[in-house]
């Protein structure tokens, strides 16, 4: 095994001296753009998700039940993140019992919104089922304004900023951008492949 | 798999006659370009975009033991295992080994160039391991038992009509050639293959250095459910798609979904930093990468052909090349197909069994135009072909032929002798105002030579002038 790494390794070595690639520099990544007004994030999020088939749904945190209800007013099976913002919502209208996979809809936080690409940004973290925004039909998303970033260069650059080591402490990032989708048949886009169907993110004040 | 690409002819030839195929094709390729260049038009920055892209592939591929290294480290403090293969068989042992040690019995799959590359389906299957490809086009053609045609479309041949008889046949259900009855046909039964699977085998689009990220690109989610849920997953992927950074990742996706859907972005990006940790209610519990040489690294000793290693298989240069739009993928007899197959087939297996690609080609340039990393290809399509040539692999007849050009071109008398007698030879055959040439009038016609040749009135100005 050592020895297939030793062996890959030597012929790069062996076959990049012949060129000195030392002097070879790559550019460095773009500017980052200025800081926007939250409505201008708001509006570019918007436009953006409203194009791949998602939907911006803004509300205060007292509305909230009433505005889940109503979106899942066509199911009674939904799960919920187990994380401890979810945990104090009273939820109204429907069971939360079950697992994700009998599970109609799902409700999870996220980390950021991108407001460029309309970009939900998911970790993995404790307590948190990767799978509750990938099985069911409708995913809904809980989020706040300040959680708007306008690009995802921006979004590196204040992950690498941040005291906590994300690489670690993670398990994965998963980038969401409107619903799961397929064009593989004659390039006739077919929306729910193997993921949602629908996908809403709930705006929590601002 | 099986590299057939010096019937190149004899398949494109074939593939022409067929009046579906080329419906199919054309359908798919012009939708794909329309839908590219709508997003592309958008952004003002294009090409410099073009040029940074070009310019950290540059530097990576120069710097590239140091970075994978660097990859290997972190990934490796994750909890990731890393291991490398030399060759396709070694890649594939080595996933058999794993296989064999889980006891597994049923793998799902997302799509993967290298994994085709390699024909891992194949050899699992024949250790009676189950293998199922869950991308709905990658799930259609191994129903259908044939490669995929495209590198990011791979059941672009195919009309809905075909895949709704093809579904019906294998999959004994009801015909309909509805594009959402078939997949959700295809959603039900893979759904099903996700939950059941011992392990799961992706590829990968980028691998990280500075954070040890394994990045995924894809639209359906099935990348997801198999990098979720099944204990164990693999990622086979080569060892070129090294990115310095993940501050160099934003630039990529501005380019990769653009260029190969149309899309500003795809529907899922997953970065994968570790296995399931401890408080984590899903994931895998272990994670191994296997990074494969399969003659990359032979590659890099070429400084012209090097350049080949910064694509992103976007696919875009298929999409626009007016050989594939009108043969398709499999005319190539390769996994890499169009512009891209043409040049990096030659390099990645012995040139002698690829002869013909560097020639499937009418040297347009629209390939490196489209290209988002900028890999000049059409001059890499030459460099190809100087080296088929130089190896004296070219047809005989062809070969001769060029050896009379270069000794009548490199003399002035036997130059003026030509010209001359080429005009007495025309006269003679002359039919109807052009030539007749057997093969060439079939198609087209061959011009008369001139009465006189530029040489002979520039001649004839200058006496007149005097």
């Amino acid at each position: 095994m050592n020895s297939t790494r030793e062996n890959i390794m030597s012929r790069i070595r062996r076959n990049l001296t012949a060129v000195d690639y030392a002097t070879i520099e790559r550019e460095k990544s773009l500017q980052q753009s200025n800081p926007e007004s939250y409505e201008m994030l708001h509006k570019q999020f918007n436009d953006a998700l409203e194009k791949v088939g998602g939907r911006v749904v803004r509300c205060t945190k007292k509305e909230l039940p009433v505005i889940l209800s109503q979106i899942f007013s066509k199911t009674d099976r939904v799960c919920v993140e187990s994380t401890p913002y979810l945990h104090d919502i009273s939820y109204e209208g429907f069971s939360l019992e079950g697992e994700p996979v009998q599970s109609e809809g799902g409700i999870t936080t996220c980390d950021a919104l991108i407001a460029e690409t309309g970009t939900v940004i998911l970790s993995g973290g404790e307590n948190k089922k990767k799978v509750l925004s990938l099985i069911t039909r409708t995913h809904c998303v809980i989020a706040r304004p300040e959680q708007y970033v306008s690009t995802l260069e921006e979004y590196f650059a204040r992950l690498q900023k941040s005291d906590v080591d994300w690489t670690h402490k993670t398990s994965s990032l998963t980038f969401i951008t409107g619903t799961s989708r397929t064009a593989d048949i004659e390039k006739i886009l077919i929306k729910g492949m193997h993921g949602p169907r629908e996908l809403i993110v709930v705006l929590v004040g601002g | 798999m099986h590299l057939n690409a010096n019937k190149f002819k004899a398949h494109s030839k074939e593939k022409l006659h067929d009046k579906q195929l080329r419906k199919n094709l054309l359908n798919a390729t012009y939708s794909a370009l329309a839908a590219r260049a709508a997003v592309v038009d958008e952004i003002t920055n294009w090409e410099e975009l073009r040029n940074r892209a070009y310019s950290v592939k540059r530097h990576v591929i120069g710097h590239l033991a140091q970075y994978l290294e660097e990859f290997e480290r972190n990934a490796v403090s994750h909890g990731i295992k890393v291991l490398w293969a030399e060759t396709a068989d070694e890649a594939n042992e080595l996933v058999a080994q794993i296989a064999r040690k889980r006891n597994a019995r049923l793998v799902v799959k997302s799509k993967s160039m290298v994994t085709e590359e390699i024909g891992l389906n194949k050899y699992l299957e024949k250790q009676n391991i189950e293998v199922v490809e869950t991308d709905l086009g990658e799930y259609i053609v191994q129903l259908n038992d044939e490669p995929p045609s495209h590198i990011t479309a791979p059941a672009l041949h195919l009309s809905r009509s075909q895949i709704g008889e093809l579904f019906s046949s294998k999959l004994n259900t009801e015909y309909t050639d509805d594009p959402g009855e078939l997949a959700g046909i295809a959603r039900k039964i893979l759904r099903e293959k996700f939950f059941s699977a011992q392990m799961g085998i992706s590829g990968a689009n980028f691998l990280i250095a500075d954070t040890g990220s394994i990045v995924i690109i894809e639209n359906e989610g099935n990348a997801r459910f198999v990098t979720t849920l099944p204990k164990t997953h693999i990622v086979i992927t080569g060892i070129e798609k090294i990115l310095p950074a993940i501050s160099d990742l934003p630039l990529f996706l501005r380019l990769l979904p653009r260029s190969a859907t149309g899309q500003l972005m795809t529907s899922y990006v997953s970065v994968i930093q570790s296995p399931r940790k401890s408080k984590d209610t899903d994931g895998p519990d272990e994670i191994i990468v296997i990074l494969v040489d399969n003659n990359r690294s032979a590659i890099l000793g070429d400084s012209v052909m090097r350049e080949v290693l910064y694509c992103i298989r976007c696919g875009a240069c298929s999409n626009i090349c007016p050989v594939y739009q009108n043969v398709g993928g499999h005319a190539y007899g390769s996994v890499y197909t169009g512009p891209i197959g043409s040049i990096l087939t030659p390099s990645l297996y012995p040139i002698e069994q690829a002869t013909v690609l560097p020639f499937a080609s009418s040297l347009c340039g629209s390939c490196s135009e489209i290209c988002p990393v900028k890999i000049n290809i059409h001059h890499l399509l030459l460099y190809q072909r100087s080296r088929v040539i130089e190896k004296r692999l070219s047809p005989l007849v062809e070969r001769f032929i060029f050896s009379v050009w270069k000794t009548v071109m490199m003399s002035e008398f036997l130059y003026r002798l030509a010209l001359r007698s080429s005009r007495i030879i025309a006269r003679l055959w002359k039919r109807k105002g052009s030539l007749s040439v057997p093969v060439w009038s079939a198609t087209r016609d061959f011009p008369l030579p001139a009465n006189e040749s530029f040489h002979e009135w520039w001649e004839s100005q200058q006496i007149k002038n005097n």
